[in-house]
């Protein structure tokens, strides 16, 4: 059993966030809150999304077997996890405005009942079993940490996407730069370490397809600042908060690697 | 064209393999004129698309270049600006002579289709149309290319000289002259028999004994792209003279040679050559080939043919960006 009435801007701002890297996922509920993880088709990013139950004007939840009385009540078990098609679902949110949304799981039927104000929507969920299985939680280090605001990071991307495909970021010393060159162009963002909030000083660079941090850079529109995760050659993460801090995203994004 | 000195020089051979990895500032005009002159039909009718535009500089370009970039050459081509003033005479001689030929050409075409070849060679003149077409090919094929502000040797040499490149590849000796440090013949165009030939500047003053400056000298009075010259004056009488008084000053004070006819403007050329006008902040910037663009002007637009372009492409070595996968680090 899940209901729960939440704000439509948080909840359209959450589902933004997952709908940056995959369309459809599985969607954990469990008396916390609820839980994503998930790797894009092309298995280059992740993205692992959290959100605590007391962003919600109400959250009710209840475990099947729980409910049912069944003979397995172990902790581990106290979860649900439904399929969610999330464009679709954020594509009904966009046109429901700014009112609450009340959500309601029929697990029998495999239905979430969404309601926004005299607006309807019921969502068929996807099979679980036929979503790809959740990835591992990955072991990572990062040397270096940089924590900028969103919008100077969003601003760069915008500019650096009319110009290549790829961009470098990377820590020299006390710098923190952004690098895209195209056929013609070049553009470089240089951030001295008292221009941003937080800053590891190092030397190391990696590059990335800007399709995805493009993508990304959607995803955390809402967020004050990010925290970006570096290393040589290495994955970038970019970790967020959503709904007022009630809410966790980390992005995660596979270098490209120069070979000849 | 250019100076006429080969008989002082002693080139070197060499072979492409020992070129691999190098980085060569390519004469433009010069080769374009190789590739015009020589990639023909055998009635000397240039290749052209089905519109009856000369294709016969693309055909250098994408053929012969790819294979020296296969061999691990990097090419930079060198364009020319504007030429000297100097030079409007001999510009002038030149298009007289290449109008000649295509008259020559369009006679022996009927009459004597043996002799047809020669002089539609001798006819090849590149337009604005062809520098365009060429540029373009360069961009999409990610090969840089510098705008020289006048001669295009003179900048192929300075950059050579700050050490972007290694060699000037030209079939003019001028090279030299605008102190390329080495030169290299026959490299963008070669055919089966002319081999490459590699030239070293400071070789060259060492075994004869004369400075880089003496050096020009000596082609100012065998003439140049810029003078006539001296009649009846080859290089070896020219090496002797200036071996002897060292600059055309002393020569024409200690009289020398005669009138001075032919070197008139002699201080101009040498400052050509000496103090050549070139483009200090040029960038030199290799891209990424664009298949979809080198197909879309040669196949699309100029009828070639897609299977020979393709291979062609697949011979330029690429640095590929590869995307890793995020199960690596999961």
């Amino acid at each position: 059993m899940f209901e729960a009435k939440i704000d439509a801007g948080v909840l359209r701002e959450c589902i933004e966030t997952i709908t940056a890297i995959v369309d459809e996922g599985k969607l954990k509920i469990a008396e916390e809150g609820l839980k994503l993880r998930a790797v894009d088709p092309a298995n280059v990013a992740m993205i692992s999304f959290e959100l605590q139950s007391d962003v919600f004007d109400e959250f009710r939840f209840a475990a099947k077997e729980a409910e049912s009385g069944a003979e397995d009540t172990s902790e581990s078990k106290a979860e649900t996890e439904v399929g969610i098609d999330f464009t679709k679902l954020l594509g009904i949110l966009g046109i429901g405005g700014r009112e609450e949304v009340e959500l309601e799981l029929d697990e029998h039927a495999q239905k979430l009942f969404t309601k926004m104000g005299c607006l309807a929507y019921t969502v068929s969920l996807l099979d679980p079993s036929s979503l790809r299985k959740e990835p591992k939680v990955p072991e990572l280090e990062f040397p270096v940490q940089v924590i900028i605001e969103t919008e100077e990071f969003r601003r760069t991307i915008r500019a650096a996407e009319k110009i290549g495909d790829h961009i470098v970021l990377g820590v020299d010393g006390e710098v923190f730069y952004m690098e895209t060159e195209g056929e013609m162009d070049k553009l470089r963002l240089g951030l001295r370490k008292e221009q941003l909030i937080h800053l590891t000083p190092g030397t190391l660079h990696s590059l990335y397809s800007l399709d995805y941090i493009t993508a990304m850079s959607k995803g955390m529109s809402h967020a004050e600042n990010i925290t970006l995760n570096l290393g040589k050659d290495y994955p970038l993460q970019i970790d967020f908060e959503v709904a007022g801090g009630k809410g966790k995203v980390s992005y995660l994004l596979a270098p490209r690697i120069e070979s000849e | 064209m250019g100076v006429s000195i080969s008989e002082i020089l002693e080139p070197k051979e060499a072979c492409l393999e020992a070129l691999s990895g190098k980085i060569v500032a390519v004469d433009a005009y010069n080769t374009l004129y190789q590739f015009l002159s020589i990639i023909r039909q055998p009635d000397g009718t240039p290749l052209k698309d089905s519109s009856g535009r000369t294709t016969s500089h693309l055909s250098g370009l994408i053929y012969r270049t790819t294979n020296l970039m296969e061999k691990g050459i990097k090419p930079v081509f060198v364009f020319d600006g504007k030429p000297s003033e100097l030079k409007a005479k001999v510009i002038k001689a030149r298009s007289e002579r290449r109008e000649e030929a295509r008259r020559k050409w369009e006679e022996a075409k009927e009459l004597f289709p043996e002799e047809a070849f020669k002089y539609a060679q001798a006819s090849a003149r590149i337009d604005t149309g062809i520098i365009e077409d060429v540029k373009t090919l360069l961009t999409y094929l990610g090969i840089p290319y510098v705008q020289a502000p006048s001669e295009g040797e003179a900048q192929a040499a300075y950059i050579v000289q700050k050490g972007d490149a290694e060699l000037v590849s030209s079939q003019d000796y001028d090279s030299l002259l605008f102190g390329a440090p080495i030169m290299i013949r026959n490299l963008s165009a070669p055919r089966k028999k002319t081999k490459l030939e590699v030239i070293e500047l400071k070789e060259l003053e060492q075994k004869h004994g004369i400075t880089r400056e003496e050096l020009v000298d000596i082609a100012i009075l065998v003439g140049t792209d810029f003078n006539e010259g001296i009649k009846g004056i080859g290089v070896k009488r020219a090496l002797k003279l200036i071996k002897k008084h060292h600059s055309i000053e002393k020569l024409i004070a200690e009289s020398a040679i005669g009138s001075g006819e032919g070197i008139e403007n002699y201080e101009l050329v040498r400052c050509i050559f000496l103090q050549p006008d070139v483009n200090e902040s040029y960038e030199i910037k290799w891209g990424t080939p664009s298949e979809e663009k080198v197909k879309e002007f040669l196949c699309e637009e100029h009828g070639f043919s897609e299977e020979r372009v393709s291979k062609a492409l697949e011979r330029i070595p690429m640095q590929k960006l590869k995307q890793r996968r995020i199960e690596q680090w999961l």
